[in-house]
């Protein structure tokens, strides 16, 4: 009685100061990249005219992200130089060439105009009227997925980065439609594309955004267009990637420090438990173990490759297969940053704890276009909630298997875990809560959910993005010694996966329990990672399926009795539980000659 | 004085020449049943060596073997601790009628025969254990933990009467962490995770033999006797868990080849019966030899001496040392499906899957005279296995051959039930299955 009041207290305290210091996040500060805009170097570049610029001038960057060069025809002065900016009250700062544009208030957008030029580019032997501009985007705005259009009389040509991937043309503040552009690619080729009545550039790729390009658009012939467009890309391990690496670094030092310091806290306090000294004689350390427990599990290999797979798929593989976003479209729904503007799909946690942003995104801007976008993200989102379900958290999720490698290097090492009682679990519910009405609800108090996210530095520091860390990044640092010691502990809180449990129902892949195979051994129950309990002690039910259950398989791999747990996708068996399987394990290998050689045949 | 130890010795000797004698005639009749497999010999010579030769346990590495007396005593934590467990459960007619003078009249027989042992001193096996580990599970068991200890060096081990919720299983953990020092103590070895996970791949070999031989026992028509399956049962509690797989090793291998010739040792239409209830320790198996002698097959037994005490396998999810105690406490407690839990409901579902698994078509239930907690459970049981339609009757036993010719007679009229039962199911008379209509 007096232990469960002890308890009650501390979760109502846990809860109260996570609710309390979400509100504070941003003081918390455990890594700050400073990456204002005002904090770049603006300079004269030395290097040469780089093979996608067709203008007289152009802008590249470098100093690991640090600094923004503009390069310039050597036969136009500095001084005829324009540069444009855009600020954060909306007024566009003008300055010439030689100045430094950079203003303490600068948003990282600029536009650089050279004077017009008479040249024959056509080689018509008429000369036209050329214009020529060069834009950068640089800083922490420069994937922002809304377009940022200056829009002014000066530069009636514009090229607009827009939802991570696209890019529209503008001209004479209008939508470009219809219209024929020539691209000078990232390598130098020459190729003629169209826009559509949205004004963006159809079938432009990726690498050319990424790398640069420039766009010559003409009107009638004799008036000519020219932008050189260049984005603040983070290559992989360039400086900046590397960079992006220090606060992932800080999260695991402090990790390491963590877990020494809670296995020190837990000898302690074990104290003169008997039970505790005679756990103590083991060795910690990394060393093979005697016990025999290995059997060949295909579902479980199926599961790891999924999660590496998974893992790759959502921080690396979109900037290694396509620079960029493949399919922006389209959601699936892992605990991964979109922060990590590389990935090849969307991730709704950012809209489902933005939910104003949701709205405010599929709104204004463009209509028909956010629609369609509206409609694929939103179905796709409901597709995986409605038929996959947790099923993504056991198989793709990055945080989960961060959390699975985290349980092996304990298991490695010969750690006692803690273990998770049904009294803990029950506890543990009202922060789970807790988490959900801050994940959907935070929004709406003004505040960013992703200040508090104990999974932002992950995904965006591999992806090569810097992302500031406030108190996320120390939860971050709970969630890993937590994982250390007690398996997917995140999984336990985290609020996606509860709502993707929702609608078990309706999901292909269910878990089903044979009632009458069932010996209550408590297996199962000892081996999921979710501490469900109903799997063993239900008894009449077919279908034990919870909000909680990931479909990670672990137990009806630990399951001795046949078919006493299966895995169904569309009502056919993928999974069961066998007794020969598990029996298999105990089997000594070299029994057939061991029988024939030492038979004891007793005496009679 | 020297009165009093002539006439214990004599005492001795009375009692030794008694007790031979009944175990041999019992080995003899088991052996007896037609068709015995030659890898089933070594079982039988181990039963005779302890209960009819009176020899100490055979063991080459002259390991300490240690006795223990339900099956809740985890034998991998004594295998660890480098001992040997030995179960003490016996069903010696002759020890119980000495161990009748110190333990109350309405005691289970079964406790009375262990007490009779410690008292008389006569068998090897019992002497020769340095320490016994008494789980206090029914009464009567608790009881005797306490009177055994001025006999045999005792350690009570506390069994929760619940299991269903965390914090149970939580007080099991702590008593087998409190009943490694006092193995220690007895063996001088210490209880390392290394030898810990040997313990537990010593007796999970078992366990896989064990799993095998249930494929082979499970065949109908029958591949050998229930009855010598009791004694094999019986002899895994005298025998290292190693020595026993090997030997079952080869029974596998025999049953294989006799599955593969169609070597059969019942007919297709005999009755399949299954025995639950009152453990049936060695030498009492009056009750298999009955139901075989009457022309039935045991086919399954639900009963601690039988395949209760090895079903069910350690399934160790952390590899570490608590890991594995925390496997070690939820295998002995958990899936256990001995009526001193306090909700034992399981253990109807227990016989319903081995009712269809073993294509059982009748019950019969031992009681033990004494033996509560089993009797407890009898009318749930009926009532269950009449919505299953399965005959079931209760028998109650004593240890002693008084009422065998009793026994035989409801045993012969319940094996005549139900070929009479299954003739009308092959007839389709509806007044005899009336409650399948149900």
């Amino acid at each position: 009685m007096k232990g469960r009041k002890i308890g009650t207290a501390v979760v109502c305290a846990i809860c109260a100061f996570l609710i309390v210091s979400a509100f504070f996040a941003k003081d918390f500060v455990l890594y700050d990249f400073h990456m204002n805009v005002p904090d770049y170097h603006y300079a004269k570049t030395e290097e040469e005219k780089p093979l996608s610029v067709d203008t007289s001038v152009w802008f590249t960057y470098g100093d690991g992200g640090k600094a923004v060069y503009y390069g310039i025809n050597e036969e136009i002065p500095e001084e005829s130089l324009t540069v444009y900016a855009l600020t954060q009250t909306g007024e566009i700062s003008i300055t010439n060439g030689n100045e430094n544009p950079i203003r303490q208030d600068s948003l990282g957008h600029f536009i650089a105009a050279a004077p017009m030029m008479e040249l024959d580019i056509d080689g018509d032997g008429k000369a036209e009227k050329v214009y020529d501009y060069a834009r950068a985007d640089l800083g922490a705005n420069a994937f922002n997925p809304a377009p940022q259009r200056f829009l002014t009389a000066e530069i009636p040509f514009e090229l607009v980065f827009a939802e991570r991937k696209y890019i529209m043309v503008y001209y004479r503040n209008e939508i470009l439609k219809n219209a024929e552009v020539l691209v000078t690619s990232y390598n130098g080729e020459q190729k003629r594309y169209r826009t559509d009545e949205h004004g963006w550039i159809q079938g432009l790729r990726g690498r050319d955004i990424r790398e640069g390009f420039t766009a010559s658009y003409s009107p009638d012939g004799i008036l000519v267009y020219r932008m050189h467009y260049a984005l603040e890309d983070y290559p992989y391990f360039s400086p900046h990637f590397f960079a992006a690496h220090i606060p992932l670094g800080i999260i695991f030092a402090l990790t390491a420090f963590g877990i020494v310091a809670v296995h020190g806290i837990r000898k302690r306090m074990a104290g003169s438990d008997p039970a505790y000294e005679i756990c103590s004689r083991e060795r910690v350390g990394i060393y093979p173990g005697t016990l025999r427990q290995k059997t060949d599990s295909k579902f479980l290999l199926v599961r790891w490759l999924c999660l590496f797979s998974g893992m790759f798929l959502w921080t690396y593989a979109g900037k290694l297969i396509h620079q960029g976003q493949v399919l922006n479209e389209i959601s699936i729904p892992v605990f991964s940053c979109p922060f990590n503007l590389d990935q090849p799909v969307e991730v709704p946690c950012y809209y489902l704890s933005h939910l104003p942003a949701l709205f405010g995104r599929f709104g204004a801007d463009f209509p028909i276009r956010n629609m369609v976008y509206a409609v694929i993200f939103l179905a796709t989102t409901l597709l995986c909630f409605v038929f996959l379900g947790r099923i993504l958290c056991g198989f793709l999720c990055p945080a989960g298997l961060l959390q699975d490698l985290m349980d092996k290097l304990r298991q490695a090492l010969h750690i006692r875990p803690i273990v998770v009682t049904d009294r803990m679990n029950r506890f543990l519910q009202p922060v789970k809560w807790v988490w959900i009405i801050l994940f959907l609800g935070f929004a709406f108090t003004g505040r960013d959910f992703c200040d508090i996210c104990p999974l932002k530095g992950f995904a965006t520091a591999q992806g090569g993005y810097w992302t500031n860390l406030y108190l996320g990044g120390f939860f971050a640092i709970v969630i890993l010694v937590g994982s250390f010691f007690i398996k997917r502990f995140w999984c336990i809180i985290c609020p996606m996966g509860y709502l993707m449990g929702l609608f078990k129902r309706f999901n292909l892949f269910k878990l089903k329990k044979d009632c009458t195979s069932c010996t209550e051994c408590g297996a199962c129950y000892h081996a999921c990672p979710m501490r469900i309990k109903s799997i063993y002690t239900e008894r009449e039910k077919t279908n034990v399926q919870t909000v909680d259950c990931m479909m990670c398989g672990e137990c009806i791999h630990k399951c001795p009795e046949d078919n006493a747990l299966c895995m169904t996708f569309c009502g056919k068996t993928i999974y069961h539980s066998s007794r020969k399987t598990f029996m298999s394990k105990f089997a000594v290998k070299d029994r057939k000659n061991d029988g024939t050689n030492n038979e004891q045949e007793g005496e009679e | 004085m020297s009165e009093t130890i002539q006439s214990g010795h004599r005492r001795q000797e009375l009692f030794i020449k008694k007790s031979t004698r009944v175990a041999a005639s019992y080995l003899n009749r088991a052996k007896a049943l037609s068709e015995m497999p030659e890898a089933a010999k070594p079982f039988f010579n181990v039963l005779e060596d302890t209960y009819v030769k009176l020899r100490e346990l055979s063991e080459k590495e002259s390991r300490k073997t240690i006795g223990t007396l339900c099956v809740m005593v985890p034998s991998e934590l004594i295998y660890a601790a480098g001992a040997v467990p030995v179960r003490l459960c016996s069903g010696s007619y002759t020890a119980y009628s000495i161990g009748d003078d110190t333990i109350p009249r309405d005691a289970c027989p079964l406790v009375k025969a262990v007490m009779g042992f410690g008292e008389i001193k006569a068998l090897p096996v019992f002497e020769q254990c340095s320490l016994l580990v008494a789980p206090v599970t029914c009464d009567c068991k608790k009881k005797l933990a306490g009177v055994i200890d001025s006999v045999k060096n005792t350690v009570p081990l506390h069994i929760p009467p619940l299991k269903k919720e965390d914090a149970d299983t939580e007080v099991f953990l702590r008593e087998l962490y409190r009943l490694i020092p006092v193995l220690e103590g007895a063996t001088g070895r210490e209880i390392t995770a290394g030898s810990l996970a040997q313990g537990i791949n010593i007796v999970g070999e078992a366990q896989y033999e064990m799993s095998e031989f249930l494929w082979y026992r499970r065949h109908d028509p029958a591949l050998l006797h229930g009855t010598q399956v009791m004694a094999i049962m019986n002899a895994y509690s005298y025998m290292p868990a190693d020595a026993w797989a090997r030997q079952m090793h080869r029974l596998n291998r025999e049953m294989k080849s006799r599955l593969e010739q169609g070597k059969f040792v019942s007919r297709k239409n005999q009755p399949r019966i299954l025995v639950t209830g009152s453990p049936i320790a060695f030498p009492n198996l009056k009750i298999p030899l009955l139901i075989e002698e009457m022309g039935g097959i045991l086919a399954a037994d639900e009963t601690c001496m039988g395949e209760r005490g090895l079903y069910d396998p350690v399934s160790v999810i952390d590899p570490g040392f608590d890991g594995m105690m925390r496997a070690l406490a939820s295998r002995y407690t958990k899936p256990c499906t001995c009526p001193v839990f306090v909700d034992n409901s399981q253990r109807v579902y227990r016989i319903r899957q081995m009712i269809r698994e073993h294509k059982i078509q009748g019950i019969i239930y031992h009681v033990l005279r004494g033996c509560l907690v089993y009797d407890y459970e009898y009318q749930i049981m009926e009532e269950e296995m009449g919505k299953l339609n399965v005959p079931i009757i209760r028998v109650e036993s004593d240890y002693n051959e008084e009422d065998v010719e009793q026994l035989r007679i409801r045993i012969e009229a319940f094996i005549e039930l139900i070929k009479l039962k299954e003739y009308a199911d092959l007839q389709g008379w509806k007044n005899l299955n009336k409650n399948k209509r149900k």
